[in-house]
């Protein structure tokens, strides 16, 4: 097998696992996957030997996602991430690690946890994938998604409050929790921790 | 301020913070706010768990991905060798094949053989696809006609064009009608479809085609190839320039 083939082999998992959890409709995997590695292929010329080969084959596999989804005219939109900590601080909205158990409780959520995730945007879902999945760090996310870290940051902090949020609301319309009983304490402990700080 | 805190907090569950970073960060904690990290890293944890589940590229998958790319390199070697012949001709053949095309320019039809620019450019307009059809438009009449010339897939009836139409946000969605061409020698079927008023046609050509592979490698270069899929023994491609990706849908086995 040609070698540049069997280097996307090696990775063929993680970044089919990339795909099929980004694109909004999960019946397109293997279309988007296999548009990539051509693509990839086809332009194998353009790769640097010795540079991160992985960091570049997210980059493809990235924008066919962007295009699967439809975002490609707003993926790249700066982000206003000034507003953030305050948002965060502020809204009272439970959070999935404010309960007493949340690894158990996340447990029995099963498969709302891929059904929240697709409620993401793709530029949020591609962050979470590349930091938490592929241990990508935020510089080197920055780089794939050619975006500023601070945005990088933003969109990973949005994205996980939002999804922290929609499996809170599943887990209590479910009856996994009967109330939110903690949901407060991590909002109040970053206001302490400021309080402090000043 | 506040935002620097979650920042912060947010670098620390990542491991973006330098040893002295974290050791100064996890001093200014109680330790309530210490019992809270830590269950928010075991939260991400879990969730990257879950993230990490049950998504292994299936060896069927790789195999037919592998199997493009070979027919990406063939149609690579067939526009390589034809542009090396070209080169090498002479300037005699080159005049006498200039002459002999002139002649067969002006003795061919207009809209005859196709060539590969027919096959992944998209028409300019809906009219301009009615025109060249060979069948009835609607599902039924289509399905009928892709089926009699040969293609064993089936067609997603009306019900299903409306779920279609509401699912990906188009106003107007109909099967116009479909045709079929021979492109070097490899029948190429063409299902007729009107999107937003746009034209759209889905190619279908046989996998193991040597058309197969040219429009594996138009995708990855220019024309309006949006996508393509693998259905059957068959790879069916989305021409057009609208956004119409879900219409790989209206096919199956």
């Amino acid at each position: 097998m040609d070698e540049f083939l069997e280097k996307i082999e090696r990775h063929r998992n993680e970044f089919y696992r990339f795909v099929h959890r980004n694109v909004w409709d999960s019946g397109v995997s293997e279309d988007v996957f296999s548009q990539a590695v051509l693509a990839a292929y086809e332009n194998r010329h353009k790769y640097t030997a010795g540079t991160n080969f992985r960091a570049w084959m997210f980059r493809i596999l990235m924008n066919k996602c962007f295009v699967a989804n439809r975002e490609t005219a707003r993926a790249f939109e700066p982000l206003d991430s000034s507003g953030d900590a305050h948002a965060l601080a502020a809204d009272p909205a439970p959070s999935i690690s404010a309960f007493e158990d949340p690894v158990g409780v996340l447990e029995q959520c099963g498969d709302e946890v891929f059904h929240a995730f697709r409620g993401l945007s793709t530029a949020q879902r591609t962050c979470i994938l590349l930091r938490g999945v592929e241990r990508f760090s935020y510089k080197e996310i920055a780089e794939i998604m050619e975006i500023p870290v601070g945005t990088v940051m933003t969109h990973l902090a949005r994205g996980r409050k939002k999804l922290r949020e929609e499996l809170a609301t599943y887990a209590k319309e479910m009856g996994i929790i009967r109330a939110f009983p903690r949901a407060r304490k991590r909002e109040e402990s970053i206001g302490e921790i400021e309080g402090r700080r000043s | 301020m506040k935002k620097n805190v979650e920042q912060y907090w947010q670098a620390h569950l990542d491991g973006e913070l330098s040893a002295s970073e974290a050791a100064d960060f996890e001093a200014s904690l109680t330790d309530a706010q210490r019992e809270q990290l830590v269950i928010d890293m075991r939260v991400e944890r879990v969730l990257t768990e879950h993230l990490s589940r049950d998504a292994d590229c299936p060896d069927e998958v790789w195999e037919r991905t592998k199997a493009r790319v070979a027919q990406l390199d063939k149609a690579k070697v067939r526009e390589v060798a034809g542009r090396r012949h070209w080169y090498w001709g002479t300037a005699t053949t080159l005049a006498a094949a200039a002459a002999f095309a002139f002649v067969i320019s002006l003795l061919a039809p207009t809209g005859g053989s196709p060539d590969s620019s027919s096959l992944i450019f998209a028409a300019s307009t809906v009219e301009e696809l009615v025109a060249t059809s060979e069948s009835q438009a609607g599902s039924d009449s289509v399905e009928h006609y892709i089926r009699e010339k040969g293609i064993k897939l089936y067609l997603e009836d009306d019900s299903f064009l409306e779920k279609l139409k509401i699912g990906g946000g188009h106003h107007q969605l109909r099967i116009i009608g479909a045709r079929q061409e021979m492109h070097n020698g490899v029948p190429v079927t063409e299902v007729l479809i009107d999107c937003c008023g746009r034209p759209v046609k889905i190619l279908l050509v046989s996998l193991d085609s040597d058309v197969a592979g040219e429009i594996s490698l138009a995708t990855t270069q220019e024309g309006h190839i949006q996508a393509t899929r693998v259905i059957g023994n068959y790879l069916a491609a989305l021409v057009c320039r609208h956004e119409s990706y879900g219409l790989l849908d209206l096919l199956s086995e």
